[in-house]
Order: C-alpha cells, then structure tokens, then sequence
C-alpha cells in the first residue's frame, strides 16, 4: 500500500475521538482495580474491627493524607507521561514531597522519643509483611495503571511503568489500610513506602515489554 | 516566519480534522507525511529503503494516538515526539544501539518537507490481511469501502460503537504487526 493510499485510509470515516469517552475508560479501570483490590483484602486479610475507633486517631488520617497524596501526584504525573508532547515536562521532583515530609515528621518523632521505644515505632507488629501485603494488594490496581498507560502513548516507558506502579502501589496502601492498625510515621515512611516502590519497581522493569506502541 | 505558519497551519489542518473534517484530516496527514519522510531521511541515510516504511508506521501511531493530542501544545512537537519515540525503536529493533537520535529541535522537523514517497516494503495491505476477522471486516467497510459506522454495523451485525472499537484495536494491532520483523 502506498503511503497516499495509506492516509486516505486513515482519513476515511470516524476520525473524531470523543475525549469523555476515554475518560470514562479511564476511570472505569480505576475503579475495576480498586474493587479487585478490596476483594482480594476480605478474603486474605480482612477488615480491622477496631477501625471505627482509629477514625479517631489523628495520626490514621495523616497516613490516609500521605497515601492520598502519593496516588494523587502520580496520577498527576501519569496523564502527563501520557502525553508526547508533555513527557519531556513532567516534574518528577513532586514525587518525593509527601515522602520527604512524613520522613521529617517520622525523624522528628524518633528523636523526642525514648531510646528504647524507637523500635517499636520502625517496627511496630506488622513490619515483616507489611510491605509484601500491599504489594499483593497491588496487582489489580497494576493492570488497571498499566492498562490506562497504554491507552495513552507514553515516550519515557522505564518512567512512565514506575509511576504507574507507585499509583497501584499508593492505590493498594489505601485499601491495605482498612485492616493493618499501624499508624506511626516511621512505620508508615518505612514498610508503607516500601510497600509502594516495589510495584513501582515492577513498572520499571516490565515497561519496556507491556508499555511499548 | 515561515515555521511558525507550518506549525499554525498543520495545528489547524489537525484541529478541524479532528473536529470531523476528513478532507482537512488528510491535508494534515499528508504533510506531516512529508515532514517525517525528511526528518527520516536524514537520520537513515544508512538504510534509506527503511524509511516509507517507518514513514508510514509513524504516520499509523500518530492517528492511533491522536486523542493524546491537546490543542493548548504545538503539534509539531507532539509529532516530532512520536516520530523520536517510533524512530529511537526502530534502531532499537534492529539492534543498532549504538546509534545516536540527536537530540534535534522541533524547528529542525518542521524545516524541511519531502512529497517524493518510495514504495514501502512492507506492504500494509498484507498486513491488514492477517488481521482478526471482525477488525479486518470493520476496517475494510469502513476505512476502504468508505461506508458509515451505521452501515457498517448494519452489514456486520455489529453495534455501531462495536465497529469503532473493531476499527481502533484493529489498528493498534496493525502498528503492533509493523513493529515485527519482516
């Protein structure tokens, strides 16, 4: 086929695209992968009964604040990513803010705390699965991310599968905290990052076969 | 300036034909053409039977991803993008690591323009051939044939949004196809 017959094929019939409609993909898959994610919480974990009680706790929603905002920012970066044109534009250095910060606060903490308690707030009970668990959790919120960047035409795939990873990974710490109890910042800044940067990491290393177009 | 009036009129050209304007659609596709074949061009002056192919290849993802375009950036810098990415590929496939993409500016893809086409060696009609039964019905009624969605659904017994999705994910298939060795 010539390369004129070629452009009038593609230029014949239904050429708009109708943005809302990709929207509503969009977050269809969201949703799909929080859902998948839950699911897969009440057959292996369970919900925390106490969570009625933690609400409470000023310190749950300073961990529901610093997950919200991981996911928030990489969804921010991902539509970017997305883009051809906006690719080489993308601040990456927004990434490491609700890091950075809960990092402080957790330092903070450790230094005004006695020396023999500053164990068990890196540790608390649950730092030998946490990370693992939300990296469990993050499965179906990867094939949502991934799916969703491959809606799109991502130029930094390496980037652009780590992030993805790091939004299911922030996704799956959301739902992970319905049922883990642990809410002290050096926890949190510890295994909960943990927790995310292994699916990014996944992303990175599985980009350059499920995101290339 | 004569650049800044390429950049203007493409944008346009794309813009209107997005907005359901084929004949317009086609202009753009058409010298985007010729911009990429000299953009090419020059960077496989190796291997110059490569580039109607990667011409054409290129001009495939930028219609398949042409929902990623936002009208507030210069055209000519998303297609550039995608001709880098299509391009830094190709050398990449054919394990040519060492060659270098330079790091060009857009001004340099919209500085020249080249209408002469070869014929591509991987012919795209032997491609579409191969491709799943209702992607290749949907494309052939209505990318070849010219008919509407509507009578494209009513000749296939495919809902009309069917027919879209049949006609998308056949040529995202198809520009998958063109990334195989030959």
């Amino acid at each position: 086929m010539k390369t004129d017959q070629l452009i009038e094929m593609l230029a014949k019939q239904d050429v708009p695209v109708k943005k809302s409609r990709i929207l509503v993909q969009v977050l269809l898959a969201v949703a799909l992968g929080f859902v998948g994610s839950f699911v897969l919480l009440l057959v292996v974990f369970d919900m925390n009964p106490d969570l009625g009680m933690l609400f409470k706790n000023m310190w749950f929603w300073v961990r529901f604040l610093f997950i919200v905002s991981v996911g928030a920012i990489s969804a921010m970066v991902l539509v970017r990513l997305g883009r051809p044109t906006d690719a080489s534009r993308v601040s990456l250095w927004l990434m490491v803010i609700p890091f950075a910060l809960l990092a402080f606060i957790a330092a903070t903490m450790l230094m005004m705390a006695p020396r023999e308690e500053r164990a068990d707030m890196l540790l608390g009970a649950s730092w030998d699965v946490c990370a693992r668990n939300i990296s469990l959790l993050a499965l179906p919120l990867f094939v949502s991310a991934i799916w969703i960047a491959k809606q799109f035409a991502p130029v930094r795939l390496r980037v652009t599968g780590a992030i993805a990873g790091l939004f299911a990974g922030a996704g799956a710490a959301l739902v992970y905290s319905l049922h883990c109890p642990e809410v002290e910042p050096a926890f949190l800044v510890v295994w909960y990052s943990l927790g995310m940067l292994i699916p990014a990491v996944v992303g990175a290393v599985l980009a350059g076969k499920l995101l290339k177009w | 300036m004569v650049l800044q009036e390429r950049e203007q009129r493409l944008r346009e050209l794309m813009l209107v034909g997005l907005s359901g304007d084929n004949a317009a659609y086609a202009l753009f596709l058409r010298e985007l053409a010729a911009l990429l074949r000299s953009f090419l061009r020059k960077r496989l002056s190796s291997m110059p039977d490569e580039v109607e192919d990667l011409v054409q290849e290129v001009l495939i993802a930028v219609h398949n991803q042409r929902h990623t375009y936002d009208a507030a950036q210069p055209i000519t810098a998303w297609a550039h993008a995608i001709a880098k990415y299509k391009l830094i590929d190709f050398f990449r496939r054919n394990s040519r690591r060492g060659e270098q993409v330079e790091l060009d500016d857009v001004e340099d893809f919209l500085a020249a323009s080249d209408h002469e086409a070869q014929d591509a060696r991987r012919d795209v009609t032997t491609l579409l051939a191969e491709l799943p039964p209702k992607q290749r019905a949907a494309i052939e009624w209505v990318k070849i044939e010219g008919l509407s969605i509507a009578e494209a659904s009513k000749r296939t017994g495919q809902s009309e949004s069917l027919v879209k999705v049949n006609i998308h994910r056949g040529l995202k298939n198809l520009a998958a196809r063109m990334r195989e060795p030959q």
